[in-house]
């Protein structure tokens, strides 16, 4: 926690021994006061905008275009990242990947955390039986190697971006409901819980009002690692042959593509590669940068 | 990947590792693959790993594994070399294709051609120590051509009336008309000289009992094939104790192994990944005589109309699939890729790529704006069908027709191959010198592959019946050019090309002459040394 380290000189009281009033940072101002923070906010901000613009046709060429002319062209001004055996140009083929990566991992942490959520709420907040029933439904899935059980389910139901994103996800439920429990089994005993309660309010209303809003910055740091996994989870299925079949970009197919010309054409290898370490290494730091903005102690000055 | 039991305690620690993940899931995963069998089941004896002789187990690579043990009904092209290696025939090809004795010492042909009389090996033992005679001939091909046994090549031997033995070491075929290419045919693994006893107990698909130079030993499905050598062989020594076919799936991986030294023949079809091996590691590069063809189902759907067929063979640049998928190390073919009636390359219909006449084709099959279809490839089988699959959709989509790519295991690819189950399959078929025998299989009457085939008419039924009993070479010539033509002005498949194989052979390795037909490619193996 770089933040605390830097509140006072040494020897120095802490400002609020002597009485001083506490200020909180904006979140914002928080998520960029760290390095790490600062680090993730730009490379996901880079990585966005590039899948985005891709999305909307903003790649220098047709990611799909084949220039037999033009096949397994090292990076030069035309091609910044080279082509590929194709001749098709792998910047605009490393975009488009990208943009399919964010869209299936985005949707995949959207099941997970909005199941994982529900479910882990549900298991903290009303116990008994409800809690039983699903922690052992989460240890059960806890017991299957994600990577596994998104294997399991695309070769059931067929590759593509939906059956991948959705494969992913209910791989990924079991974490947010564990993250969940947690925090809501100490809020469910807090005061101004049990102020609700003796004042009539219903299960609903605390449930809305009083404890998912204290259990979303977890969830928030949650979503953002997880989306950092469900890109690399989604690049081994496309490696497998199970993500988005052609002519969709992906990067783990582009990857699988250009083993065999690792030898020949380094940089086949190297775009998609590095696509993908950059992404999961901003998210990762974007999450790190997200738990010390919405740890109340770390924003505390 | 692994999965997080705790996300507080352990947080920390995997959000450090999570970055490095990236790079070692992504470098990790390229070697990993190496390890994910193809297909399942039981092995059919535990991993054998034999007492040998000096110079250790022989270890062999392919992308592919080993699919089914019975030789009649195989289709996978390593089974056949495989196989090939523990039965025998009752004669096989040399290296210039010409037709020797193998159990069969000399044949003649009497009675204008309607008599075809074989003299065969004395002294030759099964692996389970029965010998060879005349009734093995018998009753194998009578096994073969039972409709129950599901014999790839049973149509081989649609002009033989009956099988007659004469005497323990003769056997007498009594031919329907006159047929030039049963010879051919006979050459093939799937009328391969079985054991009397291996086809009255049943286990002729469960453990091979051959006369060849190996005897089996061990059957890992998807991993790996075991035989060791046959100190009975009746051609000879054998010099090398043990062979071990492996399965490694991509070819990047049998190059690594094959600088490692842990495998002494990898089976390559990829020039970007046999041209980059060390020196040390010898490279053998043979023009494969099989072929490449896109298989269209020409009875449902879209592809049932002749001109959207023809829509298609004209989008595809038959010349960029070449380059692109295999970096032009081949030659665009015709239906007969060699021999003396080697198809004309050009197609019937279409001499160049032609994207306006595909367009006038679409718009009179009432389909002006494209359809779309499903093509099955399995870069376990081929690996380069993926990047053939990938040019060809792209062509296709300047006309509108849009292709769908499903990749599939190899196990799978094969059942939903023989199933018909498909509407397009990149596919890597096996030529012979006969275009009879490479085609009387697929649309004689009769064919056993019939159902892959997709298609069928009487007018190629016709052509290949005559082409079989022509007399004279010249009228043959003739024939198989109508043949070619009528094959490829209805786009019933669009062939694509032949590409060289490499054979990569370790430090060591001594003697080892692949043959260029891919299914008796291993032959060699009974003469190979490694020091």
């Amino acid at each position: 926690m770089s933040v605390l380290d830097t509140t006072a000189p040494a020897g120095a009281p802490p400002a609020a021994e002597v009485g001083e009033p506490v200020r909180r940072r904006s979140f914002g101002r928080a998520l960029v006061a760290t390095g790490r923070g600062r680090a993730g906010c730009i490379l996901v901000g880079v990585v966005v905008v590039a899948a985005i613009a891709a999305a909307l046709g903003g790649t220098p060429y047709n990611p799909q275009f084949q220039n037999p002319l033009a096949g397994l062209k090292a990076p030069s001004l035309a091609h910044p990242f080279g082509t590929d055996q194709f001749g098709r140009d792998l910047l605009s083929l490393v975009l488009q990947g990208l943009w399919v990566s964010l869209e299936i991992a985005a949707l995949a942490v959207a099941i997970a955390g909005v199941v994982g959520t529900v479910g882990g709420i549900a298991a903290g907040f009303f116990g008994r039986w409800t809690s039983t029933v699903i922690m052992r439904v989460t240890d059960m899935l806890f017991a299957i190697p994600a990577i596994l059980f998104a294997l399991a389910i695309v070769a059931a139901l067929g590759p593509g971006w939906l059956n991948s994103a959705l494969a992913i996800g209910i791989g990924y439920v079991p974490i947010f409901v564990r993250v969940v429990r947690g925090p809501v089994l100490s809020l469910r005993e807090s005061g101004y819980v049990r102020a609700g309660r003796v004042l009539g309010f219903s299960r609903w209303r605390l449930l809305a009002r009083h404890i998912l809003p204290n259990v979303a910055g977890a969830v928030a740091v949650q979503a953002s690692l997880a989306l950092s996994w469900s890109i690399l989870a989604e690049a081994s299925l496309s490696f497998l042959g199970l993500g988005p079949p052609p002519p969709t970009a992906s990067l783990g197919e582009m990857v699988s593509q250009a083993s065999s010309l690792a030898g020949t054409a380094w940089w086949t290898l190297a775009a998609p590669s590095v696509a993908i370490v950059v992404a999961v290494i901003g998210f990762n730091l974007l999450g790190d940068g997200l738990r010390d903005a919405v740890d109340p102690r770390a924003r505390t000055r | 990947m692994a999965r997080q039991k705790d996300a507080g305690a352990s947080g920390r620690h995997r959000r450090r590792w999570a970055g490095g993940g990236a790079v070692l899931v992504v470098g990790a995963g390229l070697v990993s693959l190496g390890a994910v069998p193809v297909g399942a089941g039981a092995s059919v004896r535990p991993q054998v790993s034999r007492p040998h002789a000096a110079g250790g187990t022989f270890v062999v690579a392919d992308t592919s594994s080993v699919q089914k043990l019975d030789p009649d009904v195989v289709t996978n092209f390593l089974d056949f070399q495989v196989l090939g290696q523990i039965y025998d025939q009752l004669v096989q090809y040399n290296s210039k294709l010409q037709i020797v004795p193998d159990l069969a010492t000399s044949w003649k042909y009497s009675n204008a051609n309607k008599v075809l009389t074989f003299q065969l090996r004395k002294g030759v033992r099964f692996d389970d120590g029965s010998t060879f005679t005349s009734a093995n001939v018998v009753a194998s091909l009578k096994r073969a051509v039972n409709p129950k046994t599901g014999d790839a090549s049973a149509s081989f031997l649609a002009n033989v009336k009956k099988i007659v033995p004469e005497g323990p070491y003769a056997v007498k075929f009594l031919l329907s008309q006159p047929d030039t290419s049963v010879l051919n045919g006979l050459t093939s693994v799937n009328l391969s000289m079985l054991s009397m006893k291996a086809m009255a107990n049943g286990t002729v698909g469960k453990k091979p009992d051959g006369t060849g130079p190996f005897v089996f030993a061990g059957w890992s499905p998807g991993n790996s094939f075991s035989m060791v050598r046959n100190t009975h062989y009746w051609g000879g020594k054998v010099t090398l104790p043990a062979v071990k076919i492996e399965t490694i799936p991509t070819e990047q991986s049998i190059a690594s192994a094959l600088e490692a030294n842990t495998v002494q023949l990898g089976l390559l079809t990829q020039p970007q990944v046999a041209n980059h091996l060390p020196s040390s590691v010898k490279v053998r590069k043979i023009l494969d005589l099989s072929y490449r063809a896109l298989m269209l189902q020409d009875k449902t759907g879209p592809l049932a109309n002749v001109n959207n067929r023809r829509a298609i063979a004209c989008a595809v640049d038959r010349k960029q699939v070449l380059g692109d998928a295999v970096f032009g190390q081949g030659k665009v073919v015709g239906p007969v890729p060699l021999g003396p009636f080697a198809s004309n390359p050009v197609s019937a219909i279409c001499a160049t790529p032609d994207l306006s006449k595909a367009k006038s084709y679409l718009q009179k099959a009432g389909d002006p704006g494209g359809f779309s279809f499903t093509a099955i490839t399995s870069t376990d089988l081929d690996p380069s069908s993926a990047a053939q699959a990938t040019v060809v959709q792209a062509q296709l989509a300047r006309v509108g027709i849009k292709m769908n790519i499903q990749n599939l295991a190899g196990n799978a690819y094969i059942q939903d191959w023989l199933k018909g189950q498909f509407q397009a399959a990149f596919a890597y078929n096996g030529a012979d010198p006969s275009p009879y025998t490479m085609y009387g299989r697929y649309f004689g009457k009769g064919a056993n592959l019939g159902v892959p085939a997709g298609y069928s008419s009487a007018s190629l039924q016709k052509l290949l019946l005559s082409g079989d009993t022509a007399a004279s070479t010249a009228n043959q010539a003739k024939i198989w050019t109508a043949f070619g033509n009528d094959l490829t002005s209805n786009a019933v498949w669009i062939w694509l090309f032949s590409a060289f194989d490499y054979y990569a052979t370790a430090p060591g390795v001594r003697g080892f002459t692949p043959s260029p037909t891919n299914s008796t490619s291993l032959s060699a193996l009974r003469s190979t040394t490694m020091g």
